[in-house]
């Protein structure tokens, strides 16, 4: 899985949550904390359950942090070398 | 005219805040069970809508808070699992002593963790909306609660415990209850319910989805294994629980809505 692929994946998991932003919003650089009022705690934790469900990895509780939630391109960074580093 | 009452019911362990919708023939009693914490806030609605549907098929219906939550009396620092398996046997007892019409829980998500054997198999159909059967996985997420307001430069979370008490994301509560729902799992709850009880598992899947992810697969399987009168649906719609404004999810609504028809039509 390459990283676009993740991306849109983020993009369609992202628009469920805040379905009140259009598609055309969630691209690789769109900030996500501390920019959208919406992307609260609960937010990141819901996205972290999805993530977990959908992408089938486990997200340690080390790599929650300001700057791999910065962005829809750092998480997908983030994904990317957990997805990677299973195959 | 829906006939609609807002009562304290005398629960086993306090008075719990129902409102109940009665019509004036009954075809079956739903029983909407509050899932756990904050999911609790993100179904109600839904269960509003439903419950309101379902009246028109002649159901009578009671949505509740838990004890310690909501409405309802006590605080949550003073609530065990097991109290809160005590009052859902003790409503759906209730229910039994007065009709023999059948009998449906609605669970979303976390709520199938206040399910025990025993209460199921004193019901007649399951309706599980996404349910999340994994007590270790869903206190995990919720102390992530915890983890991610430390992102935030405003910090109105906190973890500070001492060896009885947590907080977090405003609620104190016992660490006993988080290692009780710890130890909630499918095999636990499903262990030797009995065959007639109907059980309908929901998936909805939102945009783009097109089947279930492969741990939602899992779980379906081991539930279909350990139950067999088990059907799954799958729904094309909004995770309105998700979403950080009110969703109606219209689709999965119509379909649950004719479960219940079918139970009616099944005599």
């Amino acid at each position: 899985m390459n990283k676009q692929e993740i991306v849109n994946r983020l993009a369609k998991i992202l628009m469920n949550m805040m379905p009140s932003y259009g598609q055309a919003y969630w691209q690789e650089d769109s900030e996500l904390f501390g920019v959208l009022p919406e992307f609260d705690s609960m937010s990141i934790v819901t996205l972290i359950g999805e993530i977990e469900d959908i992408f089938d990895i486990l997200i340690d509780d080390e790599d929650i942090d300001a700057e791999n939630f910065e962005t829809i391109g750092a998480l997908a960074s983030l994904i990317m070398n957990m997805v990677n580093s299973i195959d | 005219m829906i006939d609609i009452t807002a009562e304290f019911w005398p629960g086993p362990n306090g008075g719990l805040f129902r409102i109940c919708r009665s019509p004036d023939k009954i075809n079956g009693h739903i029983l909407y069970v509050p899932p756990l914490f904050e999911d609790a806030n993100r179904h109600r609605h839904v269960f509003t809508r439903s419950a309101i549907s379902a009246y028109q098929l002649n159901f009578k219906s009671i949505i509740y808070d838990a004890i310690g939550t909501g409405d309802s009396q006590k605080n949550l620092v003073d609530v065990t699992l097991a109290m809160w398996h005590e009052e859902l046997l003790a409503q759906i007892i209730q229910i039994r002593l007065t009709s023999d019409k059948p009998l449906v829980l609605c669970l979303p998500t976390s709520a199938v963790l206040l399910l025990t054997t025993e209460i199921i198999n004193k019901v007649d159909v399951l309706q599980l909306w996404q349910p999340e059967f994994n007590g270790k996985r869903f206190v995990q997420q919720f102390k992530r609660l915890a983890l991610t307001q430390d992102l935030s430069s405003i910090k109105t979370y906190s973890l500070p415990s001492d060896d009885t008490i947590i907080e977090i994301a405003g609620y104190r509560l016992q660490h006993q209850l988080l290692d009780e729902l710890t130890t909630q799992s499918l095999k636990s709850i499903f262990s030797d319910v009995a065959a007639k009880v109907k059980c309908f598992h929901f998936e909805l899947l939102s945009d783009g989805e097109r089947e279930l992810t492969l741990s939602r697969k899992n779980q379906f399987q081991k539930l279909s294994q350990l139950h067999l009168n088990t059907h799954l649906i799958t729904v094309q719609d909004y995770k309105y629980w998700q979403a950080s404004e009110l969703i109606d999810p219209k689709e999965f609504l119509a379909i649950s809505l004719k479960c219940l028809q079918e139970i009616i039509d099944e005599g």
